[in-house]
């Protein structure tokens, strides 16, 4: 398994986000010369054949996206990065942007050129208020050497870069209600059709919408090539990529390995095993959104296509562990919790059973389930998936669902012995 | 043109129109819906009209995804009645069971469509949310509780009332529909809002508690407050007139009509309204019987050397041509009281309202009737003020002609220089025609007959001259 | 106009003006800008915003209402922001939340009297390798435990 550290190697040294470390360090600003030379076509193929997928959540081929883009519209483009990084277990671009924030910028730049932006917005969630002043300083430094600003490259190309701040909306994380936090709005997602970005976007003009991790692999794919992007990972699940690790392990934090690295490998080895010399009972692979692996089913490579096979998904390759010591139905409860709070109302299956379901969860753990509660937290997921305006309604009922049908005799514990069979202390 | 497949029934569709429009033009089935209206903005929030299409893993909101050629469409598969029942049943969810005392009982969407689609147990057990109602002004009452977020009475806000006034407060489970700072509602057209809300969320304070809707017959109106002649449907149980709500006709008013014209009809039943003869020679009003007044009438006719009708713009054409035909002699003047003519006349806002606050100027007009700035009382020694109760004629207008008789509908306060009352018919007591701004020909139905011992004119006319014979 | 705020906000303002197209597309900029200066959004804020922006201050509510980070009601000098999201709950962010209302006495979404603490939940900071997390104010502070949370409220007394 090929494997070279791409992104993290100064993750963690103070002084290294500036320009200057990231030209001296990282060889930066040179895939903007070499992009702009290569030409828009050239670089949209090259990104196309890397094989990069969005490392957001979706995992959506990023040069098909880009290439959606109708060259002959009028309207203006906007290229938009998606910094507002709220999916539970999820904290990779924090680290970006806290340490590379030039490898950010400057693929955003080459993502604008190819699809012919000229503004680019940054949506950072609130919370992340030092990194968004990390931020405005890299972007002040990359106005000054000419990367932004009026003349790009000295090519006469005209592109700006503000940072909008998110504040307080995991839904904002979507990519059509981030645009309308953009314009002011509520977080609200739109539908589609007929709102898909590429065709009606940000002010209902062209946008691509990109992840944060997604757009710092573009200078080293322009640097380097697509064929060496290649050499990382299975087939159609290519490249470095940096995995969260949390909970019940050792050394949670954040790692860089190939895609298709192993689970077990990743928990046992990097991570120092689970805590406590307790064992492993669960995980979340891809975030609070993803269902949730058995200690059994956790025999699994990390890329997309893998952990789909598995029932699950790598979504934002946020990894949550949990010990044996743990409930899983207050497990449950504090996801449950999260999608009651982050639920934008708009439509009626998620807006009416993220509620429900919270309720469902909360009645369990005091004892007071009824026999036919666990079908029914099952079927109100059935209901809410595939029926939703956005990827909210399974983001809710696949977890929730994988875990009452994965830990069902626990979660029957609670309603045969009134109360949790764990105590009152109910995780390691 | 192009076609498409609904339960294996082939329809044709116009380009452009949503599959919701296909099936609702050529009515092969009623896809139910609570956020979709012809008439706003398509949101797809319900998710009440998921339909599935042959080669889509998933379903589609059939108010959202355009119809294309060629496409296969099951309403009624498993799938499709799972996930209607689904929906159904997270509205329910948190719905109080007010319909005991919900004025949408019997109109109500909810309530059909559980009938129709709906699960006959209910699985929601907890407390549902509950908030405390914000007063939204005189036209409108807001319960929250009821409310299931369709977000249509927003979207009319901005797109028809013409000002972001209604909005959501808070999200997800919490959201609340609200004016803000207990303002009431700024739109003239507030009264739509009860129209479009599917449910009892929102209603009009006007026909709050006043009668269940399964007891009232509709009938074809015309609205009788302007020269734009909004289509409506007019309501009645036991000949009271209960309501007026617009009736769609995509030429005129398209879906929608105004709260000045909505709630314009309580002079019909007011307690004041001249419902019997009245002589009012002596001075104080005295009741009469028909055949008391009738002869008396025509006496001051036969005495009369000039004789002038002054009609206020809220007569029919058929009452104009009536009075014509029997009266030929007569000088006939129209009546609006806003403008001179209708060439004054000009729209009031953006979206229906004008200034003619008379329903039939430019039809009184057209049979050439003079307008009011040639109108001299002194010069007659008899005049008639015939009136359909929507018009008024100019307060105490009548005590400069040497005789007047009051012909129509008139209120017990406004009898200042009348000799006579004749009691007519309102709009809503008879069939008629009015001409609107446009020259548009609108005719109407009647609701209910004539209140009390009121008379059509043509009836009255007749009794006139019928009188007279006797007389001679 | 009257300049209602201070000229850190209209600095701001003018600086980003030039990359909205419409005046509305500023509103959360502004909204963090007023959050910053007053520390809480309150309803004269909403109408000084709105009337800066021209906008109605129903636009204004109905998006302040939507994200949380606008604070509604005034909040204690230290908003003590604890994350108890799956990741942080694993690793005891519900044992520290009891712990700081003990010390606080007061409960969750409320301020001590003396205005200094205010103890609020919230949902996943984005930093769940070093759970459990606090955001105070604006800064993280992560692997927060008992002797971090005892150390900081002593220290900010």
């Amino acid at each position: 398994m090929n494997s070279e550290i791409v992104f993290s190697k100064y993750y963690g040294q103070a002084g290294v986000e500036g320009i200057d470390a990231y030209v001296k360090n990282e060889s930066g600003y040179a895939a903007l010369p070499k992009s702009i030379e290569m030409g828009k076509d050239k670089v949209l193929q090259e990104v196309k054949d890397s094989g990069l997928r969005g490392r957001g959540g979706a995992g959506f081929p990023c040069g098909t996206k880009w290439g959606f883009i109708p060259k002959g519209s009028d309207k203006p483009k906007y290229l938009v990065i998606n910094a507002d990084e709220s999916e539970p277990g999820t904290f990779k671009d924090r680290a970006i942007m806290a340490f590379q924030p030039h490898l950010m910028i400057e693929g955003a730049i080459i993502a604008a050129m190819t699809i012919d932006a000229h503004m680019i917005y940054c949506y950072i969630r609130g919370e992340y208020v030092k990194e968004t002043e990390i931020l405005e300083k890299a972007i002040d430094e990359a106005y000054k050497a000419g990367h932004l600003g009026k003349n790009v490259g000295g090519t006469g190309y005209q592109l700006d870069f503000v940072v909008h701040r998110g504040a307080g909306a995991y839904i904002c994380g979507e990519e059509t209600a981030l645009l309308n936090s953009i314009e002011g709005k509520r977080g609200e997602p739109r539908i589609k059709p007929p709102f898909f970005p590429a065709a009606i976007g940000l002010y209902g003009c062209p946008t691509v919408v990109n992840n944060v991790e997604t757009l710092a692999c573009v200078p080293m794919i322009v640097n380097r090539g697509a064929t060496w992007f290649k050499t990382f990972g299975p087939e159609r699940n290519t490249g470095m990529k940096l995995f969260c690790i949390s909970g019940h392990v050792n050394r949670p934090g954040l790692y860089e390995k190939p895609m298709g690295y192993p689970l077990m490998q990743l928990i046992n080895e990097d991570c120092g095993g689970i805590w406590k010399g307790h064992k492993l009972k669960a995980a979340f692979p891809g975030g609070s959104s993803s269902p949730v692996l058995t200690a059994a089913e956790c025999n699994v490579n990390l890329d997309f296509d893998s952990l789909a096979k598995a029932g699950s998904m790598l979504g934002s390759a946020a990894i949550m562990i949990i010990d044996d010591a743990t409930c899983m139905l207050r497990v449950a409860i504090r996801t449950a919790h999260f999608y009651r709070v982050e639920s934008c109302g708009q439509c009626t299956p998620c807006r009416e059973g993220t509620m429900w379901l919270k309720d469902l969860h909360h009645r369990l753990e005091a004892g007071q389930g009824r026999p036919g509660d666990l079908d029914l937290i099952e079927d109100i997921c059935n209901n809410m998936d595939g029926t939703t305006i956005c990827a909210f309604g399974e983001a809710t009922a696949w977890p929730l669902r994988s875990m009452v049908k994965k830990f069902r005799a626990e979660y029957e514990q609670h309603i045969t012995e009134k109360r949790c069979p764990f105590g009152t202390s109910a995780h390691g | 043109m192009p076609k498409l497949t609904v339960d294996g029934v082939e329809i044709e569709f116009q380009p452009g129109e949503k599959i919701i429009q296909a099936c609702d033009r050529t009515k092969v089935n009623n896809i139910p819906r609570y956020c979709y209206h012809d008439g706003l903005s398509i949101v797809a929030q319900c998710r009440m009209c998921l339909v599935e299409v042959e080669g889509q893993k998933k379903l589609v909101t059939a108010c959202s995804t355009p119809a294309t050629d060629g496409m296969k469409i099951l309403t009624k598969s498993e799938k499709v009645v799972k996930s209607v029942k689904g929906v159904q049943e997270f509205l329910l969810a948190n719905h109080p069971l007010d319909c005991p005392i919900c004025d949408q009982a019997g109109e109500c969407s909810l309530q059909d469509y559980s009938y129709k689609h709906g699960q006959e147990d209910a699985r929601y057990d907890f407390f549902r949310r509950t908030f405390i109602d914000v007063d939204m002004g005189p036209s409108i009452k807001k319960n929250m509780n009821r409310c299931i977020h369709c977000t249509r009475c927003i979207r009319y806000c901005d797109e028809v009332g013409g000002i972001h006034e209604m909005i959501a407060q808070n999200r997800g489970n919490s959201t609340e529909i609200i004016t803000v700072d207990n303002n009431p509602l700024q739109t003239a057209y507030a009264g739509g809002l009860a129209d479009v809300c599917p449910v009892g969320s929102l209603t009009t304070k006007d026909f709050r508690f006043k009668k269940r809707v399964w007891y009232l017959k509709p009938g074809e109106g015309v609205c009788d407050g302007c020269a734009q002649g909004c289509n409506i449907t007019h309501s009645q149980d036991t000949n009271m007139l209960f309501r007026l709500e617009p009736r769609v006709n995509m030429e005129v008013n398209k879906w929608w009509m105004c709260d000045e014209g909505r709630y314009g009809f309580h002079h019909v039943h007011s307690p004041s309204r001249v419902i019997g003869p009245t002589d009012l020679r002596a001075g104080a009003p005295k009741g009469v019987m028909w055949s008391e007044a009738l002869p008396a009438v025509k006496e001051m006719m036969s005495g009369a050397k000039n004789i002038a009708f002054f009609v206020c713009a809220d007569a029919t054409m058929e009452e104009a041509a009536t009075l014509q035909k029997a009266f030929g002699s007569a000088e006939f003047f129209s009546y609006s009281p806003s403008v001179m003519a209708s060439s004054e006349d000009k729209p009031l806002d953006h979206l229906l309202r004008r200034k003619d606050k008379s329903p039939n100027l430019k039809g009184l007009e057209a049979l050439n009737f003079k307008p009011y700035s040639a109108f001299d009382p002194k010069k007659y020694d008899l005049v008639f003020f015939v009136s359909a109760g929507k018009v008024r004629p100019p307060y105490g207008l009548a005590k400069h002609a040497k005789k007047a008789i009051a012909m129509g509908v008139f209120l017990k306060e406004e009898l200042l220089g009348y000799q006579f009352v004749l009691p007519g018919a309102s709009t809503y007591e008879k069939m008629g025609t009015f001409v609107n701004f446009k020259g548009m020909k609108q005719t109407f139905k009647p609701s209910i007959p004539p209140v009390g011992m009121s008379r059509t004119l043509e009836s009255l006319v007749g009794a006139l001259l019928e009188s007279s014979r006797k007389v001679s | 106009m009257d300049k209602k705020f201070g000229n850190a906000f209209y600095a701001e303002m003018d600086r980003i003006q030039r990359f909205y197209p419409n005046k509305r597309a500023m509103l959360l900029p502004a909204l963090h800008a007023a959050q910053a200066e007053r520390g809480w959004i309150s309803d004269e804020t909403m109408q000084d915003i709105g009337d800066f922006l021209s906008i109605p201050k129903t636009m204004v509510l109905e998006v302040v209402s939507f994200y949380h980070w606008f604070k509604m009601k005034p909040v204690g000098k230290y908003n003590l922001q604890f994350c108890n999201n799956i990741a942080c709950w694993l690793r005891g962010s519900e044992e520290l939340i009891h712990h700081a209302e003990k010390k606080c006495k007061v409960k969750m979404g409320e301020t001590t009297k003396d205005g200094l603490f205010t103890i609020s939940e919230v949902e996943c900071l984005g930093s769940c390798g070093t759970a459990p997390v606090c955001q105070i104010n604006n800064d993280y502070h992560e692997n927060f435990d008992r002797k971090a949370l005892d150390k900081v409220l002593e220290e900010m007394r």
